[in-house]
């Protein structure tokens, strides 16, 4: 396998564009990432775009204003892990030869649909009976806080947290901080969960260019190395299964830190995928941050705050940076790059040099998610 | 003017059976190759890939694992409700709204029993029929 790095990284601030069409969402990230890594678009060998609800052929849609179609172009789409797919995808394809030097998508627009909850999976006999990904999490934060004495207090201050990182961040779609009274008195959406305790719908482009080891020096002083991309899928369970452990996650951290031989202690910032409150509180536990039962004592401590131990959504996170679905994976690596490379601006965590991107989801029933990507970045 | 019996539908083609005394049941499907239950009837058995799936009656009785009272629903969709997932007795979980869940919340673990009502009412106007589960106020 070769070395691989990341050269390139862009993103448009996300929100809601429902005056663009889907390729002028894209392609400004697409040159702002070509730009940024300093190659001639036409070194760029195949392209990977990831999209969940973007529809047949987004990857040629966004590159056609460019005029940077006429390569390979593999359209992914795996949920809220489709971005972190592609970039998983294009990462192998370097490392065991294929190509030299290869453009990442991940771009959704989730104002094409109109608004309110997400639909569900079809031909899926828990959503058939009225399940809802906001419900679905809200069904594990209940059992968490049966388990193991959450309250709802608590869980709101995830909420808080991350809107405090993403009044810092420049490319979030919420810049506003909000109080803990706030979070709490916020419509219900799902109980126990108000508005503020979900992602919202958005629309948004990250774009990221990648390059074997080996050319790297020909376009930049500072690459971002990737140690490591995993990608795995739910197991299938049909009985019992309890909910507040992130089985998808569990597993697949312990796939990425043996084979890049990082261990917990040694990320020094992180992006994980809190779609809802709860999930931030469950991955720390499944990412190895803490211990199972200890989420809420870590946000507490300040740990995954600006300036802790082990800084967590910097840039605000889904909560407050948006989350456009197939975009997500790819919006994360990019934070990633930024912070990495010291880029980050006010959520800049002091001295970064190691990262983790965390992207999971997919509402599948049976399955703990339908698929989890997990990335280490160092530098 | 003609009458017409109007059929129920339900939200899971083939979910709904009867007992002998003409009580409502949750089907699942039973595994002649390795005898696991599961819910729904799978077509094939994703443990020993059995196709030979037989209809089984499942527990009526099981524990309320979690819930959620919804009230972002999707469109066509009454709310506020409650869906659960409830682990029935014989080991199987299934996911269900929850009778009066909104009105009267349970406490996690509470004892909970299958009933059969109305999900919701389709595009033409007829209910849709559901497996449900309500907390469960006498002993056996």
């Amino acid at each position: 396998m070769r070395k691989v790095a990341v050269i390139g990284a862009s993103m448009g601030r996300i929100g809601r564009y429902p005056e663009l069409i889907f390729q002028d969402l894209g392609w400004p990230a697409v040159k702002g990432a070509i730009e940024d890594a300093g190659v001639d678009r036409k070194q760029i060998e195949a392209v990977y775009c990831g999209s969940a609800y973007g529809g047949r052929l987004a990857g040629q849609r966004v590159l056609r204003p460019l005029g940077m179609t006429g390569v390979p172009v593999i359209n992914c789409e795996n949920a809220c892990s489709s971005g972190a797919t592609a970039f998983r995808e294009a990462y192998l394809a370097i490392a065991e030869g294929r190509h030299d030097r290869v453009l990442v998508i991940g771009i959704d627009k989730l104002t094409m649909l109109g608004g309110g909850v997400l639909p569900g999976q079809p031909e899926d006999w828990e959503v058939d009976v009225g399940l809802t990904m906001p419900a679905l999490y809200a069904m594990r934060a209940r059992r968490y806080m049966h388990e193991f004495g959450l309250t709802r207090e608590q869980l709101s201050q995830v909420s808080v947290k991350a809107r405090r990182h993403g009044a810092l961040n420049p490319f979030a779609q919420y810049q506003k901080p909000v109080t803990l009274e706030e979070v709490m008195a916020a419509r219900p959406v799902a109980e126990p969960f108000g508005l503020l305790h979900c992602c919202p719908t958005g629309d948004g482009a990250a774009a990221l260019v990648l390059c074997a080891g080996d050319v790297a020096a020909q376009h930049t002083t500072k690459p971002v190395w990737i140690a490591g991309a995993e990608l795995t899928s739910g197991r299938f369970v049909t009985g019992y299964r309890d909910i507040t452990t992130a089985e998808i996650t569990q597993r697949g951290a312990g796939e990425i830190y043996e084979e890049t031989g990082v261990s917990p202690g040694d990320v020094d910032v992180a992006e994980v995928h809190d779609a809802f409150a709860i999930a931030e509180l469950m991955y720390y536990e499944a990412l190895g941050f803490c211990k199972k039962g200890e989420a809420y004592q870590l946000l507490e401590s300040g740990a995954t705050s600006v300036g802790g131990r082990i800084p967590v959504n910097m840039s605000g996170g889904l909560l407050s940076k948006g989350h456009p679905v197939g975009a997500t994976g790819a919006a994360q690596l990019v934070e990633v790059v930024w912070q990495l490379r010291g880029q980050a601006g006010a959520r800049q965590a002091e001295g970064a040099k190691v990262g983790l991107t965390h992207c999971t989801g997919g509402g599948i029933a049976g399955l703990d998610h339908g698929a989890c990507a997990i990335t280490i970045l160092n530098t | 003017m003609s009458a017409e019996v109007v059929e129920p539908r339900y939200a899971l083609a083939g979910s709904i059976g009867a007992d002998e005394a003409g009580e409502p049941r949750l089907m699942g499907g039973l595994c002649a190759g390795c005898g696991a239950k599961v819910f729904p009837k799978p077509k094939i058995c994703s443990s020993c890939w059995s196709t030979e799936q037989k209809d089984v009656a499942l527990a009526t009785r099981g524990r309320l694992y979690s819930f959620s009272v919804v009230h972002a629903a999707r469109k066509g969709w009454p709310s506020p409700y409650a869906i659960a997932y409830v682990d029935l007795e014989d080991g199987v979980r299934v996911c269900a709204p929850l009778e009066d869940g909104v009105a009267n919340p349970p406490p996690l673990d509470a004892p909970v029993e299958l009933i059969v009502g109305t999900l919701r009412t389709d595009a033409d106007g007829v209910a849709v029929l559901s497996h449900r589960f309500k907390p469960v106020t006498e002993a056996r």
